[in-house]
């Protein structure tokens, strides 16, 4: 699904990312934790090709094919979703218009049809439901007005609509209360199957109470420096994260 | 040796002034050489008339037929003095007369963290520092603000020490006593404050009762604010009972990085009562809050002229003034955000609300937004209404009169821009004054 | 993503072709003479003349304004010409049939079929090239209904009294310098008279086209909506791409009697010059409404086009209770320059305006709302709403707002809100990450940033306003 081979990335001269490496299977949930600052939405940045993150060294592949070089909105067509940590707001512009373009776009490269707008009302109608959001935000600006945790489930709305084949969800559970996070649980857990892979970026553990992950693993200074199980973000949580710098 | 304002660029005027200068036996010469620039600069202008951009609302044709004596200092009855002052017993006091500082009415005691110096009595280092502001000051052709820079042969120098909070307020009156007409007092004060200081500036203006018959005297006052890195300043500048004055007034505040200046107006109008204020944002990260209240009554008219300039990235300006407007009174406000092309991330909102009470009350307002940035947020309103009926009927379901209702929601109006004076003793002051004044709306 | 931006605003003009006709255009400059020349070319009677005359006469004494927020060379009035028409017009067509191939193909080029207009869309049209009106249609159809939809020449000729009692009520000709001119030179433009209690039973419609070189266009319109009628009209004007800055000079004038409605629609889109700011018209124009009682102008624009744009349609409100709105899109790019705005003069009581205005800056332009809300003593209970926003594309270009707001009436209540943003990165990332590319995001943001003027717009007028943003902003973002 995705491969990371000794990554390095900077923002602004600053070397951020320093050779990092990271194997996904189909299938698979990865959970990432670490300090602030130690590269954590960075790589979500990098991976989904925003503009002034300047990739230095090293690969990334999505289904056998190098990403790095592709454009964000191509990348996206490839089935790559970020769920923002700090969703945008784009006044003027409906919810229902964005996604609608959104969902053209990723269908036409697909080689689909276009839904026809009864259908796609339909489909965006259900999805909202599913993440407890009022079908009436559709009719909204994107983001506008949103409260911090409707625009959390926007993003997971997003993504069970997009249907991508890997998802990186960054810090989306950072500032929700616990019925919000286990209504954003409960959109990832409906998304998942075997062959979608996930990347969760956190910085507390309660999450993957809810979303239970196949690896753990702890970004320290741009490189990987521990891996395993559930039980490691446990730990994490307990101890800290200078144990490990330290070890 | 009087000015006539009818033609400044003639010759005639021009030599006038250069009498007049000549005749300041003890002008240092430094100073000196600053008058005759200003007076070139003046002689450069036409007089501004209604077509005149900065002068629209303002119709100042009956200064052109009139000349003007410099006004001088009249002694003044120490009772009738201290009746008209706020009581700010610890306060640094500044006190000016007709525009001359007045040795004998100002503290004697300084706080050894203020420093109060004389233009005349500057030093070289002082004397530079002056000359530099001054020049800064004169760039913008504003023919009343050469011609205070022509005529003064001096002005106060307020330095503030770096690294230190300043308990006691700086305080400095403004006092008008025109006996005989057609005469100009002119008057220029710069406030420096040192690096991390923190201190308070009060400039209040008042004037004795004998101005009544002598409505054609003309005051034109200048005072420049310098917050060097990281100084926090609190200035307030309030005139009251200055209704028979024509005043022409300019304000430039310069804000080095992360300053932060907290600036209040009240003004109660005059014959005309003209201030235009600059603050200039030079350095990053500082910020500027600035709050205005007028409150015109009779015939008076009073102008607000203010310029937000954020000339780098990363400041903040709020800007908010309200007026109410009664009897044939008449307001103007012009409210300018000026963006500049590097400034980027600069946060800038503007509001003026304004209450026009009669059929011949007038208000002129203009919010003016001019952005060359694209990474900024900024945003103005301007309003223009009568006492809300809603509210009002809701008070008379309560029990209360029209009157009273009126008054009360008035009161609230200009109340909740008060909370912004950071002096208490003037807080107090103009609550009461503001009680007083809106008491008798009709 | 600046890069992508600025690719984006460099689109190329799509009207910017010449057509090949054989003009009779007058030497440059302007006199006495010209004016009788242009006069004498349209047969005109002896009052005429004389009016243009005596507007000649003052302009001569009036100075070129200055207050703009715009920086241009002046143009010098003796290298431009005051007049100029096809040859073939010099026997004035019947019919369409009778019209020069080359100039209905032409129209055809730009979108505008004369003959398909006639049988589809069922919107009557007059065209006007450089400084004559060639055809107008739907003539017949109209003047059942008591409509009168012609050119203002022709309307000198058979409806002397309105000319008379109207021109020049609205704009006098002393108004301003441009409006002083176009009074003296004035060549041709639309005339409508819509009846007592007639709603015009179809939309009309202007294209304006400035074709030949070193030529100034100075169109008149004048429309009269009797009481109790109803007229929605459009107008829409093109040039080729030129070196030269040419000018345009119009004057429209709006006379709206008691319980009568007109609503006035413009897509500008005049030759902007190229991306290194060369060439490109000179928008100079005074449009202006007088309301009655219980009256209603409405003007909405769409202003893409033009060098320079100079331009307030303005609304006297005199009557009580009647209504004056004010819809604007301005977009600038490269080096265009526009100050543009309204004038909301409230005389009668109960008087209402809405000013809705959105300016977006892209590249190095610059993009200027001004406008006055003005309260008489008078206006007891009247109302106005301002809402003026800005949209900046790119870190080059500027955005001001100079509202001026005038009350004399404690019971007038005023209302002024602005904002300015941008485009942001965060945005077209956003769009970007979930498959949107730039161009259709940017697309999407000023469409809505715009929502509220083209709905406004009459139907077909919509969506070409739409694709004329979305062509002009193409490769412009970042």
């Amino acid at each position: 699904m995705l491969s990371i081979n000794n990554l390095q990335a900077k923002v602004e001269d600053k070397d951020i990312l320093k050779g990092l490496s990271l194997e996904v299977k189909p299938g698979e949930i990865h959970a990432i934790m670490g300090p602030n600052g130690s590269g954590k939405s960075t790589l979500g940045y990098v991976l989904s090709g925003r503009e002034g993150y300047e990739v230095t060294g090293g690969t990334a592949t999505l289904n056998g094919e190098e990403i790095l070089d592709l454009d964000a909105d191509e990348r996206a067509k490839k089935g790559l979703f970020l769920a923002f940590q700090y969703p945008v707001e784009i006044p003027g512009v409906s919810n229902m218009e964005f996604l609608k373009a959104s969902v053209d776009a990723v269908r036409d490269y697909q080689g689909k049809e276009a839904l026809d707008t009864v259908s796609f009302m339909k489909l965006a109608r259900e999805k909202c439901q599913a993440v407890n959001l009022d079908p009436n935000f559709l009719k909204r600006g994107v983001n506008e007005g949103f409260s911090g945790g409707e625009k959390k489930r926007n993003e997971i709305m997003q993504m069970m609509l997009l249907e991508p084949s890997l998802c990186i969800l960054d810090e989306t559970d950072s500032g929700l209360d616990i019925d919000a996070l286990q209504v954003v649980a409960n959109g990832v857990n409906a998304c998942r199957d075997e062959k979608r892979s996930f990347i969760i970026v956190t910085h507390y553990q309660r999450l993957l109470d809810f979303i239970v992950p196949d690896k753990v693993h702890v970004l320290s200074d741009g490189k990987i420096i521990k891996s395993g199980g559930k039980e490691l973000a446990l730990e994490l949580e307990e101890k800290g994260y200078s144990w490990i710098a330290k070890a | 040796m009087s000015i006539s304002l009818q033609h400044p660029t003639t010759d005639s005027c021009v030599n006038e002034i250069d009498k007049l200068i000549s005749a300041q036996t003890e002008t240092p010469k430094w100073l000196r050489d600053i008058q005759r620039d200003n007076t070139n600069r003046f002689a450069e202008q036409s007089f501004p008339t209604r077509k005149t951009e900065h002068w629209k609302y303002n119709d100042l044709s009956s200064l052109r037929t009139k000349s003007f004596l410099p006004a001088s200092q009249q002694s003044i009855d120490s009772q009738d003095f201290d009746s008209l002052l706020l009581p700010l017993n610890d306060a640094i006091k500044c006190v000016f007369i007709n525009g001359i500082y007045s040795e004998a009415l100002s503290s004697t005691e300084l706080s050894s963290a203020v420093k109060v110096t004389r233009f005349v009595n500057a030093n070289e280092r002082q004397a530079d520092s002056i000359n530099q502001s001054l020049k800064h000051a004169q760039q913008d052709r504003n023919l009343f603000i050469n011609l205070n820079s022509a005529i003064s042969n001096d002005g106060l120098l307020i330095e503030i020490e770096k690294n230190i909070k300043v308990e006691q307020p700086i305080y400095l009156v403004h006092l008008s006593n025109s006996t005989v007409s057609d005469q100009i007092a002119t008057n220029q004060v710069i406030i420096q404050a040192g690096s991390s200081s923190q201190s308070q500036v009060i400039e209040h203006f008042v004037s004795l009762k004998n101005d009544k018959e002598h409505k054609s005297f003309l005051t034109s006052q200048q005072t420049l604010i310098e917050l060097t890195s990281n100084s926090h300043l609190a200035h307030h500048r309030v005139s009251v009972g200055t209704q028979n004055n024509q005043s022409i007034a300019r304000v430039l505040c310069r804000l080095a990085e992360n300053a932060n200046l907290s600036s209040f107006y009240y003004s109660e109008g005059g014959v005309l009562d003209k201030t235009d204020i600059d603050i200039m944002h030079q350095g990053v990260n500082s910020e500027s809050n600035l709050t205005g209240i007028y409150l015109p009554s009779e015939e008076n008219c009073v102008d607000f002229h203010t310029c937000i300039e954020h000339q780098v990235p990363h400041c903040n300006s709020r800007e908010t003034f309200r007026g109410i407007i009664a009897d044939s009174a008449k307001a103007t406000f012009n409210g300018k955000i000026h963006i500049f092309r590097d400034a980027q991330k600069s946060d800038a909102q503007l509001n003026n609300k304004n209450l026009l009470l009669t059929n011949s009350a007038e208000i002129n307002t203009k919010p003016e937004l001019e952005i060359y940035a694209d990474d900024v947020v900024c945003a103005h309103g301007a309003t223009i209404a009568k006492i809300d009926e809603k509210a009002i009927y809701y008070l008379k379901t309560r029990g209360i009169n029209e009157m009273q209702a009126k008054k009360m929601l008035s009161i609230g109006f200009i109340n909740e821009l008060l909370l912004e004076v950071k002096n208490e003793t003037l807080k107090e002051f103009l609550t009461a004054l503001v009680q007083k004044s809106l008491s008798n709306l009709r | 993503m600046s890069e992508v931006i600025d690719d984006y605003v460099k689109t190329e003009y799509e009207a910017g072709f010449i057509t090949d006709v054989d003009s009779e255009t007058i030497a440059p400059g302007i006199n006495e003479d010209v004016i009788r020349f242009i006069s004498a070319k349209k047969k005109e009677p002896d009052w005429m003349l004389e009016w243009r005359l005596k507007a000649y006469r003052h302009w001569k004494e009036m100075a070129e304004p200055e207050w703009a927020h715009l920086d241009y060379p002046k143009v010098n009035l003796d290298d431009v010409s005051f007049y100029s028409a096809p040859k073939s017009m010099d026997n004035a067509p019947k019919s369409l049939d009778e019209v020069d191939p080359e100039l209905i193909a032409t129209y055809n080029k730009l979108g505008i079929p004369l003959h398909e207009q006639e049988v589809l869309a069922g919107v009557a049209v007059d065209i006007v090239f450089d400084s004559v009106s060639i055809a107008t249609t739907f003539k017949e159809k109209l003047a059942e209904a008591g409509v009168i939809f012609c050119p203002i020449s022709e309307a000198v000729h058979k409806h002397p009294e309105l000319v008379k009692k109207y021109l020049g009520t609205v704009v006098p000709p002393k108004d301003n310098y441009f409006a002083a001119l176009n009074c003296a030179v004035f060549s041709d433009g639309s005339f409508v008279y819509i009846p007592k209690g007639v709603r015009c039973p179809m939309e009309l419609s202007t294209y304006f086209r400035i074709n030949e070189a070193k030529t100034g266009q100075f169109e008149r319109t004048l429309i009269i909506a009797d009481e109790d009628s109803h007229v929605s009209y459009l107008e829409g004007c093109t040039a080729p791409m030129r070196d030269e800055n040419q000018l345009h000079a119009a004057v429209v004038e709006l006379v709206c009697l008691d319980n009568a409605e007109i609503k006035y629609s413009t897509v500008q889109n005049w030759y902007p010059g190229d991306e290194n700011g060369k060439g490109g018209i000179y928008n100079f124009v005074t449009k202006r409404g007088v309301c009655h009682k219980n009256s209603k102008i409405s003007w909405t624009q769409v202003e893409t086009g033009s060098a320079i744009t100079w331009k307030y349609p303005s609304v006297v409100l005199r009557g009580d209770n009647s209504i004056g709105e004010f819809y604007s899109v301005a977009l600038t790019r490269n080096f265009q320059q526009a100050d543009t705005g309204t004038k909301m003069i409230h005389m009668g009581k109960n008087t209402k305006s809405t000013i809705i205005s959105k300016g977006i800056s892209a590249g190095k332009s610059s993009n200027a709302y001004r406008g006055l809300v003005r309260m008489s003593p008078r206006a007891d209970g009247a109302r106005n709403f301002t809402q003026c926003d800005s949209l900046l594309i790119g870190d080059q270009c500027a955005a001001h707002t100079f509202p001026y707001i005038e009350s004399k009436h404690p019971n007038a209540i005023i209302e002024h809100e602005a904002t300015t943003s941008k485009v942001s990165d965060d945005q077209l990332f956003l769009c970007l990450q979930r498959g949107i590319e730039t161009e259709k995001a940017i697309s999407m943001i000023v469409n809505g940033f715009c929502k509220e003027v083209f709905k406004e717009l009459p139907m077909e007028f919509a969506v070409e306003a739409g694709k004329l943003l979305e062509v002009s902003l193409e490769g412009s973002v970042g």
